[in-house]
């Protein structure tokens, strides 16, 4: 799975902004208000991976892989399906 | 052909149009000095501006000249991108030689509070009640053009923009301040968005310019209560 659309992020320090751009931005109604795990996760989804995949390089990254974090991947991952912004 | 140059934004934009209405429109600020870019329309630009039009406005029938007007407005609006400026959807005023922008869902009351502070302060004006540009620099400014809605509203102007209210109809009158992050949502709604996403990106960048000197309120507020001016001015005035 990935992103159907492309997001342009500002960087508030530990929070972030993700902002549809391009031309078919507009089927989006608003932006994300991200943490830095949610910006992480936005960030892996600009290509091909999996959910598993994605749980596995932050647990990697920040050498943590309790039940939260896939937890977490899993809730942001529903929230975008829910609101069709992937594809597949 | 006609061909002439404004000043707005504290830049100078060549104009170049087929009718004469968008040179009588920018009458009061029209400059004699070399250009910072140029905006020409074609016959196509015009028609292009009518699909749109219709789109949203579908027993109207605007004439080229008026459409004109606003495909100007939407390449200059394009334009200034590239020199640290952008366009907003609000009612702008001045006081103090500080410029307030208020935001908002159309209909919101925007205009109406506005002229609350016109009738209220003695110094006040309003310096575009539609659609200020912004310059980001070291001090954040708010401009007036002659877009500016169909009150006609606007002075020749550039002035430090002290904040950004975001209005909301409500019950009562109540004011607070916000951090951007929380305010971005509708800053973002009321921005000019380019077609070009290399544009849109860099339109992101100047809105995050905005911070910290400028400040974000919210205001819930409701017109038919008398204090609706006096709430919004002990907050923003300061």
């Amino acid at each position: 799975m990935k992103l159907k659309y492309i997001f342009e992020t500002v960087d508030m320090g530990d929070e972030f902004i993700a902002v549809p751009v391009g031309d078919n931005a507009e089927q989006i109604h608003g932006v994300l208000k991200l943490n830095k795990a949610g910006n992480e996760i936005l960030s892996l989804l600009n290509n091909d991976t999996t959910e598993e995949q994605i749980v596995e390089l932050l647990s990697e990254k920040y050498e943590n892989n309790n039940k939260e974090l896939t937890a977490y991947v899993n809730k942001f991952i529903r929230f975008l399906q829910d609101n069709d912004m992937l594809e597949n | 052909m006609y061909q002439f140059c404004i000043q707005v934004a504290n830049l100078v934009i060549q104009i170049e149009t087929i009718n004469v209405r968008t040179y009588i429109f920018c009458k009061n600020y029209i400059v004699d000095k070399k250009p910072d870019f140029c905006v020409k329309i074609s016959q196509m630009d015009i028609d292009r501006e009518r699909e749109n039009y219709l789109l949203l406005n579908e027993y109207d029938d605007p004439s080229d000249r008026d459409l004109e007007t606003i495909a100007v407005f939407r390449k200059i609006s394009d334009g200034i991108i590239d020199y640290n400026r952008f366009m907003i959807h609000g009612a702008a005023i001045a006081t103090n030689d500080e410029g307030y922008i208020f935001i908002g869902k159309s209909g919101t009351g925007k205009t109406t509070h506005i002229m609350k502070w016109i009738q209220n302060i003695k110094d006040a004006y309003v310096i575009n009640g539609d659609k200020p540009f912004i310059i980001i620099d070291d001090v954040p400014k708010v401009c007036g053009s002659p877009w500016s809605g169909k009150e006609h509203m606007h002075s020749n102007v550039v002035v430090p923009l002290k904040a950004i209210v975001i209005m909301e109809r409500h019950e009562k009158n109540d004011i607070e301040q916000i951090r951007f992050f929380d305010a971005f949502p509708m800053l973002f709604q009321q921005v000019f968005h380019s077609n070009s996403i290399e544009n849109q990106k860099n339109t992101l960048k100047l809105i995050k310019g905005l911070t910290p000197k400028v400040s974000f309120y919210l205001f819930r507020f409701n017109n038919m209560l008398p204090d609706s001016f006096e709430v919004a001015r002990k907050a923003l005035c300061k």
